[in-house]
């Protein structure tokens, strides 16, 4: 049973201890533990300062821990292994692309991954209406560029994507955009993980959702799992609030974070998710672990 | 899929072509302020020589080894300055491409192995920088023939042979420990550049300059020491070799120990 559970993990975060600095500054992480399966979407989601960032830079190598280790099909990320590094796809906050033609970038970079298909990369372009005419990639803008590294991301066909703030500098229909080929190109083998503050961005399109605080795992859950343990009402009253786990105004009465009742499961919403599990973080746990 | 992990020649081959590619308009724009500097500084050095018309004279009693880069001695002493400067402080670029956070991640996120990236840098400071600087020897002998015979009309003819160049730069030395010492020298600007990503070339030009006066400083207040250099020749050279393979395997395991953020040292 074990092993089946094990074949299925795609990363494995092992009780690792993190922190910046010469000296024994503040830790970001200690004894974390992460595991991530195969064929899902996961939503990584954290206060600023939270760490999400740090933990996309570790699960990708970039950043090595005090202790424990990260693996990806069992081997260590940090020996930066090009068999390792041909099956994992970093799409980071921060990035540039060169001076040159899209052709010439994809030809140049896609020769490096052993599955990367031209065609697909235009599949991707033409999702999110980009001309593969690109004379100079330097010249576009942040989104378009955004757009055109997210495409060639998923060309590549890595089992795993770490993605930090994906939809940072996407305009709205950018956005939908993205879910959609995040929809679209899915597959049993390939794991997202999208690090993001942005909820409401992403909340259609993860299956799993992980939020950390405090170098700790508040709650890693699937979607599905969540839906059935609580409900979400986004036009509660002020009773409804009372009963609740959390609740916050809006427009049209209270949203509400409340235990299920067993009734019909409803539509998660990440926003109020995260504000209820960092408020009442008790609660959630004994909601979560209960049989 | 390629199953090695250690050293691939095609995979190699691929990441190196990226990486030059990439980055052409950069190396581009170096190769161009070399040749621009080499050339303005040698046509100065040059020009009160050839305009001088006793020189001239001798010249046109043919005598054309006057205006021969080979024979002639500021130049001489140019172009082996130039040679080994060019070689040094191209030791650092072989951990090039890495001075912000998003070069970082794409450097070493792409997948080649740690050996085949470091290998790119010491090919590019080892074969190509040298050779691109002996190129700009070549191209600045043209501009010094061109400029002389035909903007000042000084019977200016002689080109640098590839085969002069050498002679130029070994005269009066042994070619192996001059080798050798250029080679330990340029390892330090190697290490430098695996240590520092941003500006490599200058904090190890400072952190040497430091050194140096430390040194002095010892000299001065403890007294020469110059007795402990006074080894054999062969031992020199051994000493060499050996400084700069320890310099290069460092340089290496700083590199494999790079991360996106700037930490010198990390912990494991």
């Amino acid at each position: 049973m074990n092993e089946t559970k094990n074949e299925n993990l795609i990363m494995q975060v092992e009780r690792i201890a993190f922190n910046y600095g010469w000296r024994q500054q503040k830790s970001v992480f200690s004894d974390f533990s992460l595991s991530l399966e195969r064929g899902k979407v996961y939503g990584l989601l954290g206060l600023n300062g939270a760490g999400k960032s740090t933990l996309i830079y570790l699960m990708a190598g970039l950043l090595t821990p005090k202790s424990g280790r990260v693996t990806i099909d069992g081997c260590n990320v940090r020996d930066r292994l090009p068999s390792t590094l041909g099956n994992l796809f970093v799409v980071p906050e921060e990035f540039e692309l060169p001076h040159m033609s899209l052709k010439e970038y994809a030809t140049l970079n896609g020769a490096l991954y052993p599955r990367f298909s031209y065609d697909d990369l235009l599949r991707n372009l033409e999702l999110f209406d980009i001309n593969p005419e690109i004379k100079s990639l330097s010249s576009l803008s942040m989104g378009q560029k955004k757009k055109v590294l997210m495409s060639f991301a998923f060309a590549t066909h890595t089992d795993l994507m770490l993605m930090d703030e994906p939809t940072n500098g996407l305009d709205i229909p950018g956005k939908s955009q993205f879910r959609r080929l995040v929809a679209r190109e899915m597959s049993d083998n390939r794991t997202i993980v999208i690090s993001t503050h942005q909820v409401r961005d992403i909340d259609r399109c993860i299956e799993h959702v992980v939020i950390i605080d405090n170098s700790k795992v508040l709650l890693d859950e699937s979607v599905a799992r969540i839906t059935s343990k609580l409900q979400f009402v986004e036009n509660g009253t002020a009773t409804d609030a009372q009963r609740a786990i959390y609740s916050q105004p809006s427009v049209t009465g209270y949203s509400i974070v409340a235990p299920s009742n067993g009734g019909d499961e409803t539509e998660i919403n990440l926003e109020t998710l995260f504000n209820a599990t960092l408020g009442n973080r008790d609660k959630i746990t004994e909601i979560f672990n209960a049989k | 899929m390629n199953t090695n992990n250690i050293f691939s020649i095609s995979r190699f081959v691929n990441f190196a072509k990226r990486e030059l590619v990439e980055n052409r308009r950069m190396l581009l724009l170096q190769i161009a302020s070399l040749i621009a500097v080499v050339t303005l500084t040698g046509l100065l050095l040059s020009y009160e020589v050839y305009t001088n018309e006793a020189v001239i004279e001798t010249v046109k009693q043919g005598d054309p080894f006057s205006f021969s880069i080979v024979n002639g001695m500021a130049e001489r002493n140019w172009v082996r300055v130039w040679s080994v400067g060019a070689v040094v402080l191209f030791g650092s670029l072989a951990v090039w491409n890495m001075d912000s956070k998003a070069k970082r991640i794409a450097r070493i996120m792409s997948p080649a192995s740690q050996l085949e990236k470091f290998t790119f840098g010491a090919v590019l400071v080892l074969v190509v920088m040298p050779a691109i600087a002996f190129l700009s020897i070549e191209a600045y002998d043209l501009i010094r023939v061109i400029t002389f015979k035909y903007i000042i009309d000084t019977p200016c003819r002689h080109l640098v042979a590839f085969t002069d160049v050498p002679e130029m730069i070994f005269d009066g030395v042994k070619p192996l420990g001059f080798i050798v010492g250029v080679l330990s020298i340029q390892s330090v600007f190697v290490l430098g550049s695996a240590i520092w990503h941003r500006k490599p070339l200058i904090k190890t030009i400072v952190a040497l300059l430091l050194f140096y006066f430390v040194v002095m400083s010892i000299i001065v207040f403890a007294g020469p020491f110059g007795e402990i250099f006074n080894m054999g020749e062969n031992v020199g050279i051994a000493l060499s070799i050996a400084f700069t393979a320890i310099m290069w395997a460092l340089a290496y395991y700083i590199f494999t120990r790079s991360e996106v953020v700037g930490r010198i040292i990390n912990r494991k």
